[in-house]
């Protein structure tokens, strides 16, 4: 069983790594020679980034604080200070986002671009309402992930085929100004169009211009058995 | 000059790759698999490591290049997780083969399928041990200790390189690379559910600080084992299930009565039940079961209770029955038509209920075998299995060259049942050796 390393008398056990007390037990061991261990030493690291992101939300919540305590004393016309908070919000959730381990960086991307477009429609709301989130960032934001798709594509050009699903959620995407229009609560519908003409006009494209490769792409996506 | 050449040479590569029509290879996930992409969490990796300690100290450089090199002849390996509309599959990686790393973590944490270059295991070593450390949905251990090995004889060829003349680079003539899903060719009909599902009593008690794991390595001599378990009248399989159950009865029950049975899920190899040399998943858990219906009871009769309970159920019959159950699942054509995002719901809730049905578990690789030309490079062989929700406490077993191998993987910080365990071996005397993670010694 190998040479003897530690003994521990009160298990009665040989010890075969470098430690001074029994596993077990905790007993002081009867040393005879020294061993090797088979762990490093590993403790656990304050991650940095973790310290980074409550040093910043801690941060965020004092300048918070501060501007709107100004805000309130010298108030004018708005509450200022809650776009403000707005913004502080967004960053600290792109930080948790962008730095949480579990997510694919395509999910991260959809889940910030999402969150800002919430972020800036929760601005528009808070500024009385007058549509430009929903009739303009909205569609812009599909739009910009759209290109983004694009040229993501062209960075993995070895996996191109893989953003192919990410392109039918954007077409999803791209008929929500729809809904909102019938609701009444998007008016202006140039902006949209182009969106989803982009988006739909980008799958189409890359189910023709792929051939095979996109097909076979699709089949595996779908697979029901 | 030679830099544009360069250049030019990446961009016609780049342009090949664009143009390059080639099916791209890909796999179903088999039955057990669908499961673990959807429980896998930072708290509940499933993962599992199993690593061969040399007698010389590793040389990364050469270790990396074996990998590079045994790497694409495992197509089972070589893979990358993808999410499709109704299941999860597999699809060629074909990137470099992952980075080889120095251990420097605690072992078994989670596998982020788009970390790693995408590649669903990770290699490490430290001094002389090299770690495999395998996402489940992979594979089990049989299909990973065939990658493990051969990835070591390569390195030896490397690292010796009479080995590699007398040998050349080729894999083993004993090595598996079939990949058929052997629970869809041996299910017959459907059965009726095989399990029990109601709670069993969980081990608890203060725990490690968060992401820490006690490990805590037994070795025992194999002969010893089998010359006890042979005048007891079980297999070694039952007395280390047994011990282990009596130990838990003596630390947490304190030996009185209690409602809840002490559960100890233990893994069954399918492939010599049902004559399949696959090297994805195939293995059905069964339950031994203790319930301590009143005080007192002694080891004997402990390990009477957990003998009939293993052979009741390690039976091809109710093996039959489970691989079909699990089976039928799959087969329903109302859950194939679920969006996976909705299965996973399913799977997840199931998944709780049922891990919380067990105790603990007991995993067994068996017996490893290394070929004789490259044993004499060998020292010894462990595991490691990954706690999931419920089971602080787990053990896996795996001997080689005649030593034992038992290891308890905890978050508790009091390692009393591994105390009782180890001890209650001594007590019937197997000489036992420790080696532990660390963890235990402050």
């Amino acid at each position: 069983m190998g040479c003897t390393m530690s003994k521990c008398n009160q298990c009665n056990i040989e010890v075969k790594d470098n430690s001074a007390v029994c596993p077990l037990c905790q007993s002081v061991l009867d040393k005879t020679e020294s061993a090797e261990n088979l762990y490093p030493n590993v403790r656990v690291i304050a991650k940095r980034i973790d310290l980074m992101i409550r040093v910043y939300a801690f941060a965020a919540i004092v300048v918070e604080t501060f501007l709107a305590y100004f805000n309130y004393r010298t108030y004018e016309t708005s509450y200022w200070s809650v776009l403000v908070g707005v913004v502080l919000f967004y960053v600290f959730i792109a930080l948790r986002v962008t730095f949480k381990e579990g997510y694919e960086y395509r999910t991260k991307s959809i889940m910030l671009v999402t969150i800002g477009v919430l972020c800036i429609v929760l601005i528009d709301l808070l500024t009385g309402f007058r549509g430009w989130s929903l009739n303009y960032v909205l569609p812009s934001a599909i739009i910009l992930f759209n290109t983004g798709i694009v040229v993501a594509m062209f960075i993995n050009i070895r996996n191109w085929q893989s953003y192919m699903m990410i392109e039918l959620f954007t077409i999803l995407w791209s008929i929500l100004p729809f809904i909102l229009n019938r609701m009444g609560l998007l008016t202006k519908m140039n902006v949209s169009h182009v969106a989803l003409g982009y988006s739909v006009l980008l799958f189409l494209g890359t189910i023709i211009i792929g051939g095979k490769r996109a097909s076979d792409e699709l089949k595996r996506r779908f697979h029901v058995r | 000059m030679p830099n544009r050449e360069s250049k030019k040479e990446e961009r016609r590569k780049k342009r090949e790759a664009f143009f390059n029509d080639a099916e791209i290879w890909w796999d179903k996930l088999d039955n057990t698999a669908h499961i673990f992409p959807v429980i896998a969490g930072e708290n509940m990796s499933n993962v599992y490591r199993i690593s061969v300690i040399l007698k010389e100290d590793i040389i990364p450089e050469k270790l990396q290049e074996a990998l590079s090199m045994v790497l694409p002849k495992f197509k089972g390996f070589n893979v990358r997780l993808r999410q499709g509309l109704f299941w999860y599959y597999f699809e060629k990686n074909g990137k470099p083969a992952p980075t080889v790393r120095e251990e420097s973590y605690y072992p078994c944490r989670l596998i982020v399928p788009h970390k790693n270059r995408s590649y669903l295991f990770r290699v490490s070593y430290y001094k002389k041990k090299i770690n495999l450390e395998v996402f489940h949905v992979l594979s089990d251990g049989m299909g990973s200790l065939a990658f493990l090995k051969e990835l070591t004889y390569q390195y030896l060829r490397l690292v010796h390189p009479t080995l590699r003349d007398n040998h050349g680079d080729t894999l083993s003539s004993e090595t598996s690379m079939n990949r058929e899903d052997s629970f869809l060719s041996n299910f017959k009909k459907k059965a009726a559910k095989p399990y029990v599902s109601n709670r069993a009593f969980l081990i608890k008690g203060p725990r490690l600080t968060k992401n820490e794991v006690g490990i805590l390595h037994g070795y025992m001599q194999v002969e010893q084992l089998k010359t006890l378990s042979r005048s007891l009248g079980v297999t070694i399989n039952e007395l280390l299930v047994a011990v282990f159950t009596y130990s838990i009865y003596q630390e947490h029950l304190e030996e009185v009565k209690n409602n809840k049975a002490i559960r100890i899920a233990v893994p069954v190899n399918l492939r010599g039940f049902f004559d399949s040399i696959t090297t994805k998943n195939f293995f059905a858990v069964v339950s031994s079961e203790f319930h301590a219906a009143r005080d007192n009871y002694t080891f004997e009769a402990v390990l009477e209770i957990v003998k009939a309970s293993l052979r009741n159920q390690i039976t091809p019959d109710n093996l039959m029955k489970i691989v079909s159950y699990n089976v039928s699942n799959e087969k329903n054509l109302l859950i194939q038509v679920l969006p996976l995002e909705i299965k996973k719901l399913a799977m997840y809730y199931i998944f709780r209920k049922a891990s919380l049905a067990n105790t603990s578990t007991i995993s067994n690789l068996g017996n490893v075998v290394f070929k004789e030309e490259y044993a004499p490079y060998i020292d010894k062989c462990n595991a490691i299995i990954a706690l999931s929700k419920g089971q602080n406490l787990k053990g896996i077993v795996c001997s080689y060259n005649g030593v034992l191998s038992y290891t308890f993987s905890s978050i508790l910080v009091k390692p009393a049942i591994q105390r009782r365990f180890f001890r209650k071996f001594v007590e019937l005397g197997v000489d036992v050796a420790v080696e532990s993670n660390g963890v235990y010694d402050e």
